[in-house]
């Protein structure tokens, strides 16, 4: 190879359009690596390196004749297991789908084929997106490349940390209640949540379908910008996807950083007395002392209905799920328990057989919520506090052009940590979750590290679909912060346990 | 952040959820799933707590959900829905008898 090969995903991409690398070198650098580091990683659980080779191949190819390509030509990505991929198997990380090959493409994914981007696997999960720490995997354990004893976050663990190991340029993750803004924030890297309907869910394996959405992971917030647009837009596939224009993002990342004029709000309930780690309370009040340095004005704002949220959602993620989980019933495709007597069996065999314990929790706690007698004061309650979550974040909007908090209240954690009891590691997701049950958009980004090396996340929130607001404060952070760029050191290893 | 007393389920009630949900569940499993879904549901009596007298409720959190006008289409090809089916004959699913 001549050139080195550039990191992160516009740098490759600029080097490929410039010829200065073929996307079969691009392909093989990333397929090395991920045959020489992921074993402990544990990133992916399919690497499809004849089919990204042949992409590949194909894109280098046209290249020559003098074709038009797409804006990502020969980037090569990873997916989130949850995406459908036609003819590659797609998982969700469950033993009910091991052996299913989908029939088509999610949209997003044929988007990225369409941009001529090289798929070069899919990438470990909580089970069905069920999780915080991507553990509850039917397959295997995935690692956080900055401390390998520690979990990458979760349930888009596997993208998370592929993209921090460099084991691909960018990668897709889904977002129910924090899944790609949490691991972002624990394996150093950028990740958007965007505003529920902006992003197609055609092709999603549907965790919650009011709360789910599918979005960008990368190591820079440009690079994270880039893999938004190829994403994001109408979709006549999906009945909540807005034919609202994607926004241009070109002059909310221009490199001028200024943010005067821009009202920021920290919201008090976002920084309690008890439960944030003070490492993390103090990089993210360096990270808006940096904003107000920039111009903005910092203002405080209170969202009193924060403390309902981790329940709210709880029972609405979980009653959706219970509903949409149904149709794994062993009978079209997925498992099935062997010599059933009757259909009856077939069913509640297969699913008890297939369906790990965390994903049986939430079924069940979503059937009770729905149940005859309970589902007015469980299912109909969380779904009249949602509104008064979301009117919270309408008055401070009202106040404020944008919302910063941390994204997490700890950095990453040991693995098995929380394992034993559910309802700790539900109540981590206190941060996160409020934005899912709003459809606002959010945005993870690095803002320095804890005295153990660990990453620390910055979270923006915004209006809806106003995801270029949130591009433009996290691109002039960035630049003025110097957050970006750092790297887990190779090989990857596990650091000492801290007494 | 506390967490409120555990809400006590009955082992019958939770093997009731199950059958609703229909999902076999071992026996050490569904003691574990009654202790924690004892101790969510505890957490979760906060809201009874709130007044939500007169709120309407939030059900899907974007625009109204948009309708296409109906029509045929064709999703997949002939035999492309019984590949990932654990058991068929031709086009058809099989499953026990029913009857």
């Amino acid at each position: 190879m001549q050139h080195a090969m550039p990191e992160g995903l516009r740098a490759l991409r600029d080097a490929l359009v410039a010829g200065q690398v073929s996307a079969v070198e691009a392909t093989r650098h990333h397929l090395d690596r991920i045959e020489r580091l992921d074993a402990a990683v544990g990133a992916y659980l399919t690497v499809d390196a004849e089919g990204a080779l042949a992409q590949a191949h194909a894109i280098d190819a046209r290249r020559r004749a003098g074709e038009a390509l797409g804006a990502l030509a020969g980037v090569p990505l990873g997916l989130k297991d949850n995406l459908l991929t036609q003819g590659l198997r797609t998982t969700c990380a469950s033993r009910m789908l091991d052996r299913f090959v989908p029939p088509c493409d999610a949209t997003v994914v044929r988007r990225l084929r369409e941009a001529d981007a090289v798929v070069l696997g899919k990438l470990n999960m909580d089970e069905f997106a069920m999780g915080s720490s991507t553990e509850n995997s039917a397959f295997q354990v995935t690692r956080n490349p900055w401390d390998l004893r520690r979990a990458p976050g979760g349930s888009s663990g596997g993208s998370a940390a592929a993209v921090a190991a460099g084991l691909c340029a960018g990668a897709l993750g889904s977002d129910t209640g924090g899944s790609i803004r949490q691991p972002a924030s624990f394996c150093g890297v950028v990740g958007l949540k965007p505003t529920y309907g902006r992003v197609s869910r055609f092709g999603l394996i549907a965790f919650a379908s009011s709360l789910d959405q599918v979005g960008p992971m990368a190591r820079d917030v440009r690079d994270t910008a880039t893999l938004f647009e190829a994403i994001g837009g109408f979709d006549p596939a999906d009945s909540t996807s807005t034919e609202a224009p994607m926004p241009a993002l070109g002059s909310a990342l221009r490199a001028d950083g200024d943010l005067s004029g821009l009202r920021i709000g920290l919201p008090r309930e976002y920084f309690p007395d008890e439960g944030l780690a003070p490492d993390v309370r103090a990089a993210v009040e360096s990270a808006v002392e940096v904003l107000r340095g920039l111009g903005a004005e910092i203002v405080s704002v209170s969202l009193p209905h924060t403390q309902y949220a981790i329940s709210t959602y709880y029972l609405i993620a979980t009653a959706e799920a219970s509903s949409n989980l149904a149709r794994f019933d062993g009978v079209r495709y997925g498992h099935r328990t062997a010599a059933p007597a009757d259909l009856q069996t077939l069913y509640a065999r297969s699913r008890g057989e297939a369906f790990g314990l965390e994903v049986a929790r939430r079924i069940m706690l979503g059937t009770f919520a729905l149940s005859a007698g309970y589902q007015d004061a469980y299912y109909g309650k969380a779904a009249q506090v949602r509104t008064l979550i979301r009117r919270d974040f309408e008055a401070a909007f009202a106040q404020v052009d944008a919302l910063v908090t941390p994204t997490s209240p700890t950095t990453a954690f040991p693995l098995g940590e929380r394992l034993a009891d559910p309802l700790q590691m539900y109540l981590a997701d206190i941060f996160t979750i409020a934005c899912n049950l709003a459809g606002l958009p959010g945005l993870s980004m690095p803002c320095g590290f804890d005295a153990a090396g660990l990453p620390i996340g910055l979270q923006l929130l915004g209006r809806p679909f106003d995801e270029a607001g949130l591009f433009r404060i996290a691109a002039a952070y960035e630049d003025a912060s110097g957050t970006a760029g750092h790297r887990p050191r190779e090989p990857f290893v596990a650091q000492e346990v801290p007494r | 952040m506390s967490t409120s007393p555990e809400h006590d389920l009955e082992p019958a009630t939770v093997a009731h959820i199950a059958r609703l949900a229909r999902l076999e569940i071992a026996p050490e499993a569904a003691e574990r799933l009654r202790r924690d879904l004892g101790a969510i549901l505890g957490h979760i009596e906060q809201l009874t707590g709130l007044d939500t007298t007169g709120v309407p409720p939030t059900t899907l959190s974007g625009e109204a959900t948009r309708l296409r006008p109906e029509g045929l289409r064709v999703a997949l090809a002939p035999g492309e829905h019984v590949a990932n089916a654990p058991d068929h004959e031709d086009a058809a699913f099989r499953v026990p008898r029913v009857l």
